[in-house]
Parts: structure tokens; sequence; C-alpha cells
């Protein structure tokens, strides 16, 4: 049993998938002959430019298939015009591909707004009513989810199932089942008209001088006789007008590609209409992955502003899956705290594919309890503080001090039994374990101090500390310890003079002295730390 | 999940944090917001969070370190990994530091939490409103997990136990230590310990 899922008027309402408000109102699509925007002067194409298909409320208001824009402005004053965009109508093909990919490994993208499954060996190949169901079903998510009309046709082969689906759109039900005995098929489609099977022009022709409108009496006439008056392509026609036609799906197999830019018709300065139409992306993306049988590991998002330059962002997936809400939460909770400094004028959104599950289960260390969740308030605490102040510092391979990096944090990836610090570079660290641990002020707070020249070593050692965070003579001095590095490139050459100092309340204090380099006077005090 | 394997203490027994002088006090179990007071600025609150830090690692659990005054240094913490640490630094932002504890508590992945607001502003510590603090306490009890503050002076009215912490080093004890971590003691006393029942409530001291 076949089942084929059609979208009437597919173009238009892809379209107006991103206008859900104006299903209601009277809208129509126009096309030009070949849709080739540049093949002809404006004046030419405007004058080429055609209705193809309408909303129910304009063919009410009189606006017909093949009118100029002028001419169905005419009719209904207040029509709406929209122009083809590939995009969406891949977009909404794309949710058609998902739903077939959902129901069974072979399915074929027939037409745009049409594709066929075979349910095979399926329950729902077998019992009618399960059929219906499943066609209502299919419906219905259709336009829950994706605000998309739908038709659901099933038939013993394609052409039929398709037959069904598209002549369901003509009716009252949603739904068509063509069941039974071939002889009782062909009863069910003799009324249709011959215009379903899409007869080629020349046969049309003749079929319609022969008094022949509709499929029953078509396949009235003897089917040798048909083929020997209008040749074999004729037969090929009988046997779809009687419902035998049989032919192999022609299998989809997607590409892998889970992107999709979209240029914008108007400017967006504001957040929610973004958000509308990256949901909107999200779930074309996802469906696409869907059929893949693929997850997304990371949300790519690049934004072209209104000056021309653009805005790239990467949100990480903790737990590679498609859920569109949990996408749609990971870009939400980004993007609220982004400010752009020009309008939006078009988006490229990109989902990187990886295997569901890819992320292995190590038995003997913790996981996370739920690392989606985990990465959407790692995200909240990245827009509140911003994106250098959450991670995990890792220590740089040099000696210059206050020397990391932030990491993103990363709860998965293994830790090692000896515990031992990694740093930049994956080497051992380049410090050996220090004593009592620093807490650094940053910035480094500055600090006057007055100092003595050292009788026996020539130092300028500090002797009271008389404007700063703290005041006073050290009750003990370590140092000097002098540091220096990077001292063959220009601009970064550092040297400084550490000391460690007590002070009364028996408190330790790392403080140091900078040269010039780095501040740009002859020397200049800061407290750097407290021990402890 | 099997005994033995990490994060089954959760269940009941409570954390151990590598402070030999905390542990043996045996009052911090999951679900509990303790405050510990550091009055000096080198009282101690860095060895703390060294030891935990430490612990957490050596465990391979994940820890939060709040940083309200992004005094963490990473040079200092040498020896161990820490890429189970989740290092949220608030630039000296003590409202930051509240609200991302309260993010990360009502996450509810991370068992334990350690906000240190210690080397804070004493207003900014002062000005968080008493009903932040019960709410954050509301919200451990809920997940279960612990959250360890540091603060410069008692502020927590909702912390259920509150330890004074204030410990002093030569200057020799710089580098290097006179006992590497965790072993290195900690003078800790417990001034208030809500999980005690009424009647028995006199302070101990633990060395």
């Amino acid at each position: 049993m076949f089942l084929a899922i059609h979208i009437p008027g597919f173009r238009l309402q892809a379209r107006l998938r991103l206008r859900p408000g104006w299903r209601c109102e009277a809208v129509a699509l126009l096309e030009s002959p070949g849709n080739d925007r540049f093949s002809a002067s404006p004046a030419r194409r405007e004058k080429l430019t055609r209705i193809v298909e309408m909303t129910a409320a304009a063919a009410a208001a009189g606006v017909e298939t093949g009118m100029t824009a002028p001419q169905g402005q005419a009719r209904c004053a207040h029509l709406r015009l929209l122009s083809r965009d590939p995009e969406d109508e891949r977009g909404a093909q794309d949710l058609l591909l998902a739903a077939a990919a959902g129901l069974s490994a072979d399915f074929e993208s027939t037409a745009p707004g049409l594709v066929t499954v075979d349910l095979g060996a399926s329950p729902a190949a077998r019992a009618g009513s399960l059929q219906e169901r499943l066609g209502h079903e299919l419906v219905s998510r259709f336009a829950d989810l994706h605000e998309l009309d739908t038709r659901a046709g099933f038939a013993p082969n394609p052409d039929l199932a398709a037959l069904a689906a598209r002549t369901a759109a003509d009716s009252t039900a949603a739904v068509r089942i063509f069941d039974g005995s071939p002889a009782c098929i062909r009863d069910q489609i003799a009324p249709l008209p011959l215009d379903v099977i899409d007869p080629p022009a020349d046969y049309r022709g003749i079929l319609l001088l022969w008094g022949i409108h509709t499929l029953g009496e078509f396949t009235a006439l003897p089917r040798d006789e048909v083929a020997e008056r209008l040749g074999p392509a004729a037969a090929e026609l009988w046997d779809r007008a009687a419902g035998k036609h049989r032919r192999l799906l022609r299998l989809v197999r997607l590409p892998a590609d889970f992107s999709q830019e979209i240029d914008l018709e108007h400017e967006v300065r504001t957040l929610e209409p973004l958000l509308f139409l990256l949901r909107r992306g999200l779930e074309t993306l996802s469906a696409r992955l869907a059929t893949a049988y693929l997850a997304a590991s990371e949300i790519r998002l690049t934004l072209r502003l209104g000056d021309g330059s653009r805005e790239a962002f990467a949100f990480r997936v903790p737990d590679p899956g498609r859920d569109v809400d949990l996408l749609f939460r990971i870009l939400q909770t980004r993007l609220e705290e982004y400010r752009a400094r020009q309008p939006v004028t078009s988006f490229r959104l990109e989902l990187a594919a990886a295997r569901p599950g890819a992320q292995p289960y190590h038995l003997f260390e913790s996981t996370l309890r739920d690392p989606n969740r985990f990465g959407e308030t790692l995200a909240r605490l990245e827009a509140l503080l911003g994106l250098e102040n959450v991670g995990s510092p890792v220590p740089l391979d040099t000696h210059r001090p206050d020397a990391f990096e932030m990491r993103p944090f990363d709860p998965e990836s293994p830790a090692t039994r000896q515990g031992q610090l990694r740093d930049s570079t994956g080497s051992a660290p380049p410090h050996p374990p220090a004593g009592l641990p620093l807490r650094r002020f940053r910035p480094p707070l500055p600090l006057i101090l007055e100092t003595r020249r050292d009788a026996v070593t020539g130092l300028q050692c500090p002797q009271e500390i008389v404007s700063g965070p703290i005041r006073g003579r050290p009750r003990r001095i370590a140092g000097p310890w002098n540091l220096s590095g990077d001292w063959w490139q220009r601009d970064t050459w550092w040297t400084r003079q550490e000391w460690d100092i007590q002070m009364d309340d028996a408190s330790l204090y790392r403080i140091a002295c900078l040269d010039k380099r780095d501040s740009g006077r002859e020397m200049e005090w800061v407290l750097e730390g407290v021990y402890g | 999940m099997l005994p033995g394997a990490p994060g089954h203490e959760r269940d009941g027994s409570g954390f151990s944090l590598g402070v030999v002088s905390l542990d043996s006090l045996g009052t911090l179990r999951p679900g509990t917001l303790a405050e510990i007071v550091c009055r000096r600025p080198g009282g101690g609150g860095g060895m703390l969070i060294a030891a935990v830090v430490r612990a957490a690692a050596d465990k391979q659990r994940h820890l939060a370190l709040i940083d309200g005054a992004d005094s963490f240094d990473p040079q200092s913490f040498a020896g161990f990994d820490t890429r189970g640490l989740l290092w949220v630094r608030c630039r000296r932002r003590v409202d930051h530091a509240v609200k991302a504890a309260d993010l990360l508590l009502r996450d509810g992945n991370l068992p334990l939490l350690l906000l240190d607001l210690q080397l804070c502003a004493l207003r900014d510590v002062r000005s968080v409103a008493g009903s932040s603090w019960y709410r954050l306490r509301g919200l451990a009890q809920k997940t279960g997990a612990l959250l360890l503050t540091l603060t410069p002076i008692p502020v927590i009215p909702a912390a259920r136990i509150r330890l004074e912490l204030d410990h002093a080093w030569s200057l020799d004890a710089i580098n290097p230590l006179p006992r590497p971590l965790p072993q290195c003691p900690l003078s800790m006393t417990i001034a208030r310990n809500a999980e005690k029942t009424a009647g028995n409530a006199e302070l101990k001291k633990a060395s």
C-alpha cells in the first residue's frame, strides 16, 4: 500500500507559512515564465508575470489564475501579492520528506508539494481504518505544527495514491482511500475528470474531441486500440486512468546539507520577528536531520546587518538532538542579550550534524543528570556575565603572572585519574605545585610605598605602605623575586619584581613592582593578591 | 549507580570536602546552605577553596565556583585537573553572583556550589536581601545541592550552618606548605548549627 501526502497550492502555502495571519485574506502568488528574474527587462517581466495560485478569499473575490497583478487587483482591491520563494518551498518540501521518513525508509519526492511513501508491510498498509486514522493524524500534525494544509491519499500503487491525495483536495475530506479489487478501484476513480492524470496536451486535445472528459469514459475504450491509434504512451496513460499503472519509487537519498539562508523582505529591527523566522528555520532543518537519522550538535547562525557586516554565532548543543523546542531555547537565550548595531537584512542558519547519542557514557565518571538543561543554564550564565566569564580555567604555558585562558566548560570530558593539570598545550604544568594559594585582585590595586635601599644588596626594599587598600609597616618581608618574559618581542615584553609581605594582622600579601614598560611610569607598586 | 562509583555519596552520607576539620564536624549534608565567615582576607578562604576544588577533582565530581570578586588564581591551584571546575567570574558584582547561584541551583545538575563573596565590598554583600538567601536555601533543599558561601561578615540569616574561619600562616608557609593539601588543617568554629536539636548549641572547637 502507498501513501501520498499532498499540499494543495503548494507554492503559495510555502510562502504563507511565514505569514500565518494572511491565510484568511485575499493573497495571490505571482510567477514569471521560467521564474528567471534576470532574463528580461523589468517591464517585460511584469507583463509576463501571472497569478498562479491564490487563497480562497481571493478566488471568492473573482481573482483567477492567469491574470496579471493589475488585473487581480482590479478584481480585488485589497489583494496581497507574493512572489515565489525557492527557499520557502524547499523548507516545506523538507517537512513533507521528514514526515515520510518517519513512516518508512522508502519514500519519494514525487513533485513539489507531493511525496509518496511505500508503507510496505506496516500495519497501516493492511487495515482501512488504520489508514484513515494515520491520514488524519498526518493532516492534523501538519496543520498544528507547521501550519500547512495537507491531504493524504492511500492506494495500491504510487500514481493512484497521488491521485487520491490530489483529488482529496477537491473534497471536504482530508483523506481519500482507493481500495479493493481492480474493478472496484476503477469504478471509484471513473467519475474523476481527465485532467487529474495530467495528459499531454496533444492527447488531451484528441480525447476532448472524442468527447472524453472523465477517466471512466477513457477507460471504456479498449486499451489495445487506444495504443494502436495514439501510440505506446497512450497505453501508459490508459493504465494510469484505470489505476493499474505500477512503477518503482524514485527513492530519496538526501544530501547532507543542513543549512538555510533567508533574505528578509524587510529589515528586522526587533528580536521577536527574527526569532519567529529562526524557529521556522529550525523546524525545517530539524526535519532534514530526521530524514538522515542525525541530530544537531551545534547551531551556527550568521546575521547580515544593514551596513553589510556579519555577526556569527556558534552555540553547542550539549546532548545532540533534534528537539526544536530545545534548539530554539538555546538560540533564544543567547540572542536575548545580543544587541545588533544595524537592522538584520538576512541570516544563515546551519545545524552541525552528529549521530544521536554519540557522546560516550563513562561508567565510572559522574555525568550530568540533564546535559541539555545544563547547556541552557550555561547559556543563561554567559548571557548574564559574558562569554569570557564562564568556563574552565587553563593556565597558559608562560611564566607571566595571571596567564590563563577560559575554555568552554565540558562536563563530559574525562578527567585523568592522577589529576594532573594540563596546560593549554596539553603537556605537564609549567609551574611546580605552589604552596599557599593566592587570591588575586583584578586589576591589581595601586599602592604608594616608601622604600629604603638595602645596605647589603643595594635593592630598594619596601618599608611602609602609605596609601592603598592596606597600610602600615609590614611585619615581615620576603623577596624580591625578579620575573621577566617575552623579552624577544617588543610589544609583549614584561618584567616585574615581586615581594611577599606579612602585615600586623598576620595576613600575607603579594606586592609587585612594575617597571615603566608595564605602566608607562618609572616604577609602579601594586597589590597583586592575598595568600591563604 | 554502583556503590563506590562517583556520586554515590550524594544519596545520603554527605560530602567529603577535603578539609579535615570541616569533614570532622559532620554538619555539611546535601541540600544545605552553609555560611563560612572569614573576616580577614588571608584567613583561610583561599585554602578552603583549594581543598574543595582538589577534593572535587580527585573524586571526578563537578564543582561550580561562583567567584564574586574574580579572585581565583588558576596558576595557584596547580597539580590537579580543573576541567571539572566551572568558574563563574562575577567581576565584583554581588548581584550577579547571587543570580548565578540561583541559576545553578535551579539547574540541579551540580551537587556542590561554592559562592565566594569574601573579597567583595562589605556594602555590596550586606545589600543582598534576606529573602534572596532564603530562596537559595529553598532551592538547595529542593535539588539536594550543597551551597557553601564564603562571606567577610555574617550576612546570611537563612544559613542552617555558620562557621567562623580564621587561620594564620607565617611568611615561611607561602612556599612550600608544611603539609600538602588536603591534610593541612584549618581552624574553624561553629557559630550556628540549626541542624542540632534545641538545647545542645554550645560551641565546639575543631582543629
